[in-house]
């Protein structure tokens, strides 16, 4: 071989050892015929029970293999996002069914409605299933993600009646136990730094986030009178702390300081292994208005990707089937304390007979489907730093809906261009 | 020149080697960067993210008329300044301690690098847990020992600010000490000698044999220490949970993270991050003409 010869055949190895690596490293995920993966965001507990469920669809196909990958709810947005686009990435990705928006403008999602009958989707509860212009966009084996009222019975012994009660009962359970001049029990704990936790007590003085056209409306009375209400729990009743985030409030109702949490039905089954002797109830009714708070509820569930070959979609199919069955969300009911999807499992005795179970369904009663449309990426955003600002004393209520309605018209219109 | 054995000419042997280390830079620096040019001069978005159209430098107008534009620059101009400042001054403060013969000093040596050895994940998360209004650290020091009320860290534009500073003040010092430490080493002993035997006081043989010296080494490192606190995404991002409060305690880098990935605003943020290379681009041009000015006229 002469020189020329050699070197052409050099540089031909190192541009196929280049594109092989490339290869290896940007289509690891991709599956093949035998192959099915799963993307999700699932919590350590969900994840052993998924494991568990796999395991014995996997013992029904021997030839089968089922690889799940698990990431933070952003990350696997974001991650399936750019697999899916360049042709890659998972056969299901599971999440909330806010996350359906974003995927299915992008088209990265299939419609299902022509995969599974009529009947079939019947079987879910009514609004569980994710219903985008027209098109069904992911199969539920949850509902929840709704925040609930959590009460420790070793501070209190029992639910209050409406808000003024519950902020007498607040108040009495604010405490300095070390005499250091600083409060070290509070009556109530909750996420206030995130618009989440906002959400019910708007829906309690008549508000919403969103019109029928999914148009913001967030400069309304029932705006100003929330964030009054809750700036008024921080600065003028002081029964939560001058600070609190998710983990703040998450540790100290563990550790028997708080009284009352506000938190979703993800969190139950942590607080019964904590040995608290909990209590939950819906969010007290607003005693101004006579009405209820009204948490978001939404599912979780599986979606089909988009690049999932014909020939594929039936077993694929007949996985998500079986994930989403009555007998794999007893499991997470019954295990985890999380409400299921399906219809007839609401009339099963494991639930209307466990406290907890029938506290966050009836919590969930009073909810309001979360508005699945990528519009709320932008209403979230608008609320964030107006209702930090006033919860912080740094802005009036009035101001501040003003300034939130303004951005997310704003950010919408942005987002539309 | 005799020709290596492989009968190869040595020009094309060189070639050869350059060419894994030219395909990957070009694979991972160079195309990225022509591609994101690319997409800044498009409307590629959520709505449009397959069907995506060239519109020429409407992204670039647009930028310029953004009212948070000038916020948040002065923002990354503080945020940078500041923290150059303490990581150059505790670094090289360090270094010169560690640079003596004192008791432990390897062991104060590993120690000290232990933050740079961190992952910057960890180390942000563990800051923030220290800065927590009920548990933290910071404030259990604050009312247990010194009987004064804990700072609400992030209720406050200013301390909001402060905290991520802090933590990245604590991340940031030890590469410059490293830097240091080695230029140190390499100062000849017989400089400090002559200054002394010249009358020169330890002031004036930092600032004239010390500092001078130390410049070789110093440039860079503090041209790499500015570009990565520019962009420095993890600190802000996590210590203020975001922004908090109220998205006040953004840097631009922050900000174009939410326009691409909350507002999926990709030409927009694609654009941005164009707008943020130049400002670093004539930063390091200006920054390497004048100390070869100040070279020159030394």
């Amino acid at each position: 071989m002469n020189s020329k010869c050699r070197y052409i055949a050099a540089a031909v190895i190192l541009v196929l050892c280049a594109y092989v690596m490339t290869i290896i490293a940007g289509c690891g995920q991709k599956s093949t015929g035998g192959e099915i993966v799963i993307w999700e965001q699932k919590d350590p507990e969900e994840q052993i029970i998924l494991n568990r469920q796999l395991e014995a669809f996997t013992e029904k196909h021997p030839d089968l293999v089922i690889s799940t990958v698990h990431f933070e709810t952003d990350v696997l947005h974001s991650q399936f996002q750019t697999a899916a686009l360049a042709g890659g990435g998972p056969d299901l990705v599971y999440g909330p069914s806010d996350k359906v928006g974003p995927y299915s403008v992008m088209a990265l999602i299939r419609p299902l409605e022509d995969q599974f009958d009529r009947a079939f989707l019947d079987e879910f509860e009514k609004g569980s299933v994710p219903v985008l212009d027209g098109h069904v966009y992911a199969i539920p084996d949850q509902i929840g993600n709704h925040l609930m009222l959590i009460y420790n019975r070793a501070l209190v012994d029992r639910a209050p009646r409406d808000s003024d009660e519950w902020i007498g009962m607040c108040a009495a359970a604010t405490r300095d136990l070390d005499g250091n001049g600083f409060p070290d029990q509070f009556g109530l704990v909750f996420n206030y730094m995130e618009p989440f936790w906002l959400v019910p007590f708007l829906g309690g003085f008549g508000g919403w986030v969103m019109d029928t056209e999914n148009r913001p409306t967030l400069d309304t009375p029932a705006m100003v009178q929330a964030l009054r209400f809750l700036a008024d729990l921080r600065n003028r009743h002081k029964v939560i702390p001058k600070e609190c985030n998710y983990e703040l409030s998450d540790t100290m109702f563990k550790q028997g300081r708080a009284a009352f949490l506000i938190n979703g039905p993800w969190s139950l089954k942590a607080y019964v292994n904590a040995g608290l002797d909990i209590g939950v109830t819906p969010i007290p009714m607003i005693t101004a208005t006579g009405m209820h708070p009204t948490p978001m509820v939404s599912s979780k569930g599986y979606s089909i990707s988009v690049n999932v070959p014909e020939k594929k979609l039936p077993l694929v199919r007949e996985l998500l089937v079986y994930l989403t069955s009555e007998e794999a969300q007893r499991d997470i009911m019954t295990e985890l304390l999380i409400l299921p999807s399906r219809s007839t499992l609401f009339r099963d005795p494991a639930l209307q007979e466990n406290p907890i179970l029938a506290g966050s369904l009836a919590q969930a009663r009073l909810g309001r489907q979360m508005p699945d449309v990528p519009e709320m990426r932008a209403v979230w955003d608008a609320i964030r730093p107006f209702y930090q600002s006033v919860l912080g004393g740094q802005m009036e209520p009035e101001a501040a809906a003003r300034e939130m309605q303004q951005r997310a018209v704003k950010k919408i219109a942005e987002m539309k261009q | 020149m005799d020709r290596p054995r492989t009968g190869m000419n040595p020009k094309r042997l060189i070639w050869l080697f350059l060419l894994p280390s030219g395909i990957v830079i070009g694979c991972v620096v160079f195309y990225p960067f022509l591609y994101n040019f690319y997409i800044s001069t498009t409307n590629m978005s959520l709505y449009h993210i397959r069907d995506y159209t060239f519109q020429g430098f409407a992204n670039y107008r647009e930028i310029f008329t953004e009212p948070d534009l000038y916020y948040y620059l002065m923002k990354t101009i503080i945020w940078t300044l500041v923290n150059l400042f303490f990581h150059l001054v505790l670094g090289i403060s360090i270094a010169m301690l560690l640079n003596r013969q004192i008791a432990g000093r390897a062991v104060f040596r590993a120690l000290l690098i232990l933050p740079w050895a961190m992952p910057q994940y960890i180390s942000a998360l563990t800051w923030k847990g220290m800065f927590n209004y009920q548990y933290g650290s910071i404030n259990l020091i604050l009312q247990k020992i010194f009987h004064v009320q804990g700072i609400e860290w992030f209720s406050n534009e200013t301390w909001a600010f402060v905290a991520p500073i802090l933590t990245n003040i604590w991340l940031g010092f030890p590469f410059i000490m490293v830097v240091t430490l080695g230029g140190l080493q390499s100062i000849p002993k017989d400089l400090y000698e002559a200054a002394e035997i010249d009358g020169a006081s330890p002031i004036q043989r930092f600032f004239h044999v010390t500092l001078p010296m130390l410049k070789p080494v110093l440039t860079p490192a503090i041209i790499l220490g500015t570009i990565w606190t520019f962009n420095n995404l993890n600190v802000i991002w996590l210590v203020t949970e975001r922004g908090l409060p109220a998205d006040k305690s953004h840097i631009l880098v922050t900000y174009v993270y939410k326009a691409a990935f909350t507002y999926y605003r990709y030409g927009y943020a694609a654009a941005f991050s164009v707008f943020i290379f130049l400002i670093l681009l004539v930063f390091v041009l200006f920054y390497i003409r004048q100390t070869r000015t100040l070279a020159a006229a030394t």
